[in-house]
């Protein structure tokens, strides 16, 4: 399973939300060219997996995993033993293990070598995980809780850091950019905070776990903030909120570069950057997913069909 | 063949398999029809005292004489199954789905990985910083290919495509659209659509599925245009059909070939049509207009011009009123959207001026005011009027009445009353009274006088 290989000259959008389905969509034309039934639970997150053939959708008490390109109407694969809502999903870049994040409290590591599950992990917090990323460096787990913590898990020693930005606000998203220089966090309150990490950068240091160093706090928006990402990249940052606008800010100095808004927009619940960060896509609660241009701040297509909030965006782009 | 010699009975079958086995529904129009206007014939009473009993239940019951099709099950054209039937059903579908499907329970470790496993999975990386030039993007290289967003008219109805839903029933329907020109209409399009469509959905969904691939400017965009009928094999809607019914789900019917069929629309598409009423003395006037941006003169030109008899050169100057709100004259530079209604009523400007009074009377819906002897709207030059007076004061009603004495051109005196509410007659009382005393004319003294004399008559008679 390498990354990037396969399926290169295809572009993969898929949303998902609270009308049990996932939605495949031709991104440049605003078609759906598939729609998938997820039946009894409603979609937490996606993501697709780094091979690009399947899309992993986090539901309640499972993970399901559906084929891209085939018309398989079912899951091919069902992870299950959780108890309560998956609120996060990930993978290893190279596609060796899966990790998730649940309101149980846990992150958890899912082996995806061989189906008897030798290399399981378990990490237990105080508080619901709204949040789990993979660092750049393939090693460490970041993850935020609703009690406001965010942990670094290094999991070759087992080790960890914990930082709490402003006490008792509920982490809802982290972000790294792909050079491993900055870590984004944005709270519940609408606020940002921003840590300069220090990335190993010789091989001795390796193993040593990444130090957070705080940087800047945006006070981005006025109501929950719900999602941050930074662009490939790593020049710009993106916040979407509960106040119905996307804003996206420049990493040079942390000041508003655009505001991404339209009039029907409802929560911006998800976004994801185009592969040479001057596009962005958006899922909303109006059930609406748009795609944006970062210049321009204006919309360039929209995805309509859902039936009701969009929470979740899966964006993979092909190399041109 | 059943061999059975109750006519009734035999003649009822017959009904009801025509009814039940026929998809367009026709049948059941006609048949239904058919048995309320007559009774069943050929009952003999006597002879089958059983049917006459039951004959009474029957004529409850909707359509159905036949003793095994009861009215529920016709609806559902199912026998009922039963709850146990069903459960299996479901749990077998379950079960085929879950076969198909990988499940891997977590499964909790007990020791901690080897060291060697550990390195393998998770061993860190150097990141490397990014090539300025290594984040190309497909989907920016598409955009800029396909540079404008598809304005489909029609695109809410493409959530109706079974072609991209997977697991849900759907329908494949071959639609002849009848409206194309002669070369394309020979082939159909092929469409398959969620069973949870209805009718009005999939025209909708054919027109965009015509609309993404071909130019379709010509095609109107309300769907009230066109109905599907049912259609032979090649195409030819069946005319002695009627179209289906917009409301009814496709999953009913069992056809594999309709037609799409453009209908004559009776009146075109009602937003873009602005109709203004102007009421004018007894009749009105109807007029479309563009835009509700239109100026309120604008549409007294408009009404003027179209009763050319009501032009006056020396210009009595006309108001429009709302039809809805009597005495409140509109502004002339507002427009029609901030009225908030289409209909209004143009009126003649009540002017007193030094030089004459006009008055165009208010004809009173349903009523007859015997007071005003022509309803017509009179111009009284200011020279002839003798005096101006308040008659009577209905304090109840609200209303006054009020004369106006002039003198008429054989040198007579004559007086003509008006009604009014009693605001607007007090002011023009007031007002004619006014421009009376300024102006000292002839008419006026004279009639003063004459009233002297009258006055100092009867004091005179009643002395003597």
């Amino acid at each position: 399973m390498t990354g990037g290989g396969a399926l290169a000259d295809q572009v993969i959008l898929a949303t998902g939300g609270y009308d049990h389905t996932i939605r495949f969509w031709q991104a440049h034309s605003g078609i759906c060219h598939r729609t998938v039934q997820h039946p009894d639970s409603q979609v937490n997150a996606l993501e697709v997996t780094p091979d690009r053939q399947t899309v992993a959708v986090a539901g309640h008490q499972h993970i399901r995993m559906y084929d891209v390109a085939s018309g398989n109407a079912n899951p091919v694969v069902n992870y299950e033993g959780v108890s309560k809502n998956v609120t996060a999903v990930g993978f290893h870049e190279e596609g060796k293990w899966m990790f998730t994040g649940g309101e149980d409290c846990s992150a958890r590591i899912w082996d995806l070598r061989a189906r008897n599950l030798q290399c399981q992990r378990i990490f237990q917090v105080n508080a619901p995980v709204s949040c789990v990323l993979i660092h750049p460096n393939q090693g460490e787990l970041i993850v935020g809780d609703q009690s406001g913590s965010i942990h670094f898990w290094d999991l070759r020693t087992d080790h960890n850091e914990q930082l709490v930005p402003e006490a008792d606000a509920s982490i809802t998203s982290v972000s790294v950019d792909p050079e491993g220089s900055y870590l984004a966090s944005v709270n519940n309150r609408g606020n940002c905070y921003v840590w300069t990490l220090s990335g190993p950068s010789s091989g001795a240091a390796a193993a040593a776990c990444t130090q957070a160093r705080p940087k800047t706090k945006i006070e981005a928006h006025r109501r929950y903030a719900l999602r941050c990402r930074f662009s490939p990249d790593s020049t710009l940052l993106a916040t979407t909120s509960a106040d119905q606008t996307t804003r996206i800010w420049k990493t040079a100095d942390f000041g508003l570069m655009t505001e991404l808004k339209c009039a029907n927009q409802r929560w911006v619940w998800d976004c994801a950057f185009s592969g040479d960060s001057q596009y962005i896509f958006t899922a909303s609660s109006d059930n609406v997913a748009r795609l944006w241009s970062v210049e321009g701040g204006d919309v360039k297509r929209e995805y309509n069909g859902h039936q009701k909030a969009i929470v979740a965006l899966a964006f993979s782009d092909g190399l041109a | 063949m059943a061999f059975f010699d109750n006519p009734a009975f035999i003649i009822s079958h017959i009904q009801n398999s025509f009814v039940s086995g026929d998809d367009t529904g026709l049948c059941e129009l006609v048949i239904v029809q058919d048995e309320t206007s007559r009774r069943p014939v050929g009952i003999n009473k006597s002879a089958w005292p059983w049917l006459a009993a039951n004959a009474e239940e029957d004529d409850e019951t909707e359509l159905a004489h036949s003793y095994d099709i009861t009215a529920d099950s016709l609806g559902t054209r199912t026998r009922p199954r039963s709850d146990t039937a069903f459960k299996l059903d479901m749990l077998k579908k379950d079960k085929l789905i879950k076969g198909k499907v990988k499940t891997i329970q977590w499964k909790e470790n007990v020791e901690m990985p080897s060291e060697e496993d550990l390195d393998a999975l998770f061993k860190k990386k150097i990141v490397t910083k990014r090539k300025k030039d290594a984040n190309t993007s497909l989907l920016t290289e598409q955009l800029d290919k396909f540079p404008s967003m598809q304005s489909n008219p029609f695109s809410e109805y493409a959530k109706f495509n079974g072609q991209t839903q997977v697991g849900i029933p759907t329908k494949k329907i071959n639609i002849f659209l009848t409206m194309l020109p002669e070369g394309e209409r020979e082939f159909p399009l092929s469409v398959c659509v969620t069973s949870n469509a209805k009718v009005s959905d999939l025209i909708g969904l054919t027109l965009w599925l015509y609309s993404c691939d071909n130019n379709a400017a010509f095609l109107s965009k309300s769907l009230e245009c066109y109905t599907l009928n049912i259609a032979e094999d090649d195409g030819e809607p069946d005319r002695d059909f009627p179209p289906l019914d917009n409301r009814e789900t496709i999953s009913k019917f069992g056809f594999g070939t309709l037609a799409l069929v453009e209908k004559v629309c009776p009146v075109e598409t009602s937003k873009s049509l602005l109709v203004v009423k102007v009421a004018v003395g007894e009749g009105f006037s109807m007029f479309q207009v563009e835009t509700l941006d239109i100026k309120m003169s604008q549409i007294l030109e408009l009404v003027l011009k179209r009763r050319r008899g009501m032009m006056n050169v020396d210009g009595p100057c006309y108001i429009l009123e709302k039809l809805s709100e009597p005495g409140v004259t509109l502004d002339m530079d507002s427009t029609l959207e901030s009225q908030g209604t289409f209909e209004f009523c143009l009126h003649r400007e009540h002017r007193i001026s030094s030089h004459q009074i006009e008055i165009d009377p208010v004809q009173q819906k349903g009523t007859v005011n015997k007071l005003l002897a022509k309803q017509k709207a009179v111009t009284y030059p200011m020279i002839i009027i003798a005096s101006c007076d308040t008659i009577d004061d209905k304090t109840n009603a609200g209303r006054a009445m009020f004369r106006l004495t002039y003198k008429s051109a054989q040198n007579e005196f004559k007086f003509v009353d008006f009604e009014s509410d009693r605001l607007t007659s007090r002011k023009i009382v007031q007002k004619v009274q006014q421009i009376l005393d300024m102006r000292g004319s002839a008419v006026r003294t004279e009639f003063q006088s004459n009233k002297e004399k009258t006055k100092s008559k009867r004091s005179s008679m009643m002395f003597s």
